[in-house]
């Protein structure tokens, strides 16, 4: 899968470089308008991450030259500015998602990952990992052909976990992930507690091959036993 | 009420005030010197009938004179002494006319060839009486032409003269500082107008531009700490992936990626209540409060479960508001998470919803102070809360652009968060 990444702030990119690259990505990096409009001409991607704020020229009017070739490339927009019109815009441009600065590099993973399991024709609604199945469309899990019931909650934090299996994902970006705006309550992080201690035991007694695992003090990981 | 039926109104009390006591003054000059001249007439005609009777002593007992205009009676001599000259009004039957008309009588005695008369003259006033009435009528006549030129007079200016003033005024109401380009009013002749609307482009201008000033200072402001902080979250969650980190340096990481996320969190916030009061979010639609407060608690549920909760939502009936709707979401967002997280374990929520009235009450700990204290901002229950105490501080903020009153209160354990609308 190839990704480029158009981003002007250096250490910014570098981040999601490296984070992506780790991911199993062919990254490849623009730093300017000019820079993407050039490679966008080149070469074919699969998504692009787009900031729309560069220093020679806005990232909306790539987007539009972009969906003028009809092109299928799956964009999502990297913005700073949570205005309303910017996100509508962006969207009504043809962008397919849209993410808010600063984000967690899971969760821009994640998105990614979601992006180019939907632009994927060919590609099923289904995710493997071991004996573990998750279904998209459905939103259904199964271990070994055997189905899981999860709360509505317990699947989004698993498929965030299989999304970025064998990373170290805080606390935190998993509580603003599931909660959003509700993050920062004392509660959110009980009730992550309680969410991935059920889970834990749910994929135990399904016989699963992964489990969530405490990293350090500050996050947790999806790992094979 | 209009300036200037205020000024019609002043105007015509001066006229009232001016003409009611000119109109008293005419009528009694007017009376006054008719009566003089009748009084004079009536004394003219005593000298002549005295006169002719000292001449002609006959006429004195000449009853065919008694029918003209005055009467002749013989009195005694004491009668003679009482009797003193008089003028008075008097009415007298007219045969022709059928009716009393209105007469001047002179009173009088005199003597003549040894004898006493009391002489009584009449002299008619309805030739005078009708000059007078006319004029009166007249005079009324007059003012309520007046006053019907003034009513006249007002409605032309109000629709010529007022019209610049009142096309300005339209402009202002619908202006938008938000939304629409420097203001131009139409030109007028009217050097007051003129003087007011050159008043309002330059207020109007000054506050469009600080206006913009601050919508690129806040977006500039979001760009500015949003970037290094996203960076050095990244980095963070970048260092977090290395297996060979310590246990202690673990927990440094840990901390820093909290606290980052806490900063992050607060900067949006600071950022968006900015917004809200500068008014920038301009698209409104009408949004259905029941469906609203549903879908939220829906998503919410699992929260709410967890806590041991238990909600009621009483639809009475659907309220629609007008307003922008992402600020909707984070506005009954912050109301129904405020109930929750700041309810007791097993504890309830209702929501009661109906038309003007919007009620979310849940159980709670006892409060030791005025609840109306968590619409500032950063307030909190207690210091330690990881919460940034900005909730019911953006609720508010949003409350206020849309007109609706948010009011706080809590007896004993029981809190009321009543929206009025």
């Amino acid at each position: 899968m190839k990704i480029l990444i158009v981003e002007d702030e250096a250490e910014m990119l570098n981040s999601i470089t490296a984070y992506l690259a780790k991911a199993g990505y062919a990254c490849e990096i623009a730093a300017s308008y000019a820079e993407a409009e050039e490679k966008l001409a080149l070469y074919q991607y699969d998504c692009i991450l787009l900031d729309i704020t560069l220093p020679d020229g806005n990232g909306l009017d790539l987007l539009t030259i972009l969906r003028q070739h009809k092109s299928s490339t799956g964009v999502i927009i990297l913005s700073a500015k949570n205005a309303l019109d910017d996100r509508i815009k962006g969207l009504a441009l043809g962008a397919d998602d849209y993410l808010l600065k600063p984000f967690h590099l899971s969760e821009l993973n994640a998105r990614v990952q979601a992006l180019l399991r939907r632009l994927q024709f060919e590609g099923s609604n289904q995710i493997g990992l071991g004996n573990l199945q998750v279904d998209i469309l459905t939103r259904q899990v199964s271990v070994n052909e055997k189905m899981l019931v999860l709360t509505k909650k317990e699947y989004e934090l698993l498929l965030f976990f299989v999304s970025n299996q064998t990373r170290v994902i805080s606390k935190i970006s998993l509580a603003e992930h599931i909660w959003g705006d509700n993050s920062d309550q004392n509660d959110s992080y009980d009730f992550l507690y309680s969410q991935i201690k059920n889970l834990r035991k749910k994929l135990a007694e399904a016989g699963a091959e992964h489990t969530i695992q405490a990293v350090y003090g500050f996050g947790y990981k999806l790992v094979k036993e | 009420m209009k300036l200037l039926n205020i000024t019609t109104r002043y105007f015509l009390l001066l006229l009232l005030g001016l003409l009611i006591p000119w109109t008293a003054i005419f009528y009694f000059s007017v009376r006054h010197s008719i009566y003089h001249h009748v009084d004079e007439f009536l004394a003219n005609r005593k000298f002549e009938i005295m006169q002719e009777t000292n001449q002609n002593p006959a006429l004195l007992h000449d009853s065919s004179r008694r029918k003209t205009d005055f009467i002749l009676q013989p009195i005694r001599a004491d009668q003679f002494k009482t009797l003193n000259e008089t003028y008075k009004d008097t009415q007298v039957f007219e045969p022709l006319e059928k009716e009393m008309e209105p007469y001047r009588q002179l009173e009088t005695a005199f003597q003549c060839h040894q004898g006493y008369y009391k002489l009584t003259i009449l002299a008619s006033l309805t030739d005078n009486r009708v000059l007078l009435s006319k004029i009166l009528f007249n005079v009324v006549l007059l003012f309520i032409a007046l006053i019907i030129l003034m009513v006249v007079l007002n409605w032309l200016l109000l629709g010529r003269l007022w019209q610049p003033f009142r096309a300005s005024l339209q402009q202002i109401r619908q202006y938008r500082l938000d939304h629409d380009a420097p203001i131009q009013f139409e030109a007028t002749s009217i050097s007051e107008f003129t003087e007011l609307n050159k008043a309002l482009m330059a207020l109007i201008d000054n506050h469009r531009q600080v206006y913009q000033h601050q919508k690129q200072f806040t977006e500039n402001a979001s760009h500015e700490i949003q970037t290094p902080l996203a960076i050095a979250r990244n980095k963070v969650e970048l260092l977090m992936q290395d297996a060979s980190l310590l246990v202690e340096q673990a927990e440094l990481v840990g901390a820093v990626n909290d606290h980052l996320s806490r900063l992050a969190r607060l900067n949006k916030s600071l950022l968006l209540l900015a917004k809200i009061e500068n008014h920038q979010f301009p698209e409104v639609q009408e949004v259905e409060v029941v469906q609203l407060v549903r879908r939220i608690s829906d998503d919410l549920g699992e929260m709410i479960n967890f806590k041991g909760l238990n909600l009621t939502i009483e639809a009475i009936e659907s309220v629609w508001l007008r307003m922008n709707p992402d600020l909707a979401d984070i506005f009954f967002g912050n109301l129904i998470r405020n109930a929750i997280f700041h309810n007791v374990p097993g504890g309830y929520i209702r929501i009661c919803i109906g038309k003007g009235r919007l009620l979310f009450e849940n159980s709670g700990t006892e409060l030791q102070e005025d609840p109306a204290r968590f619409f500032e901002r950063f307030a909190k229950n207690s210091a330690a809360s990881p919460t940034q105490g900005l909730g019911l501080s953006l609720v508010q903020s949003i409350g206020n652009l849309y007109q609706l009153k948010v009011k706080y209160t809590a007896s004993q354990a029981i809190h009321q968060l009543t929206v009025t609308c």
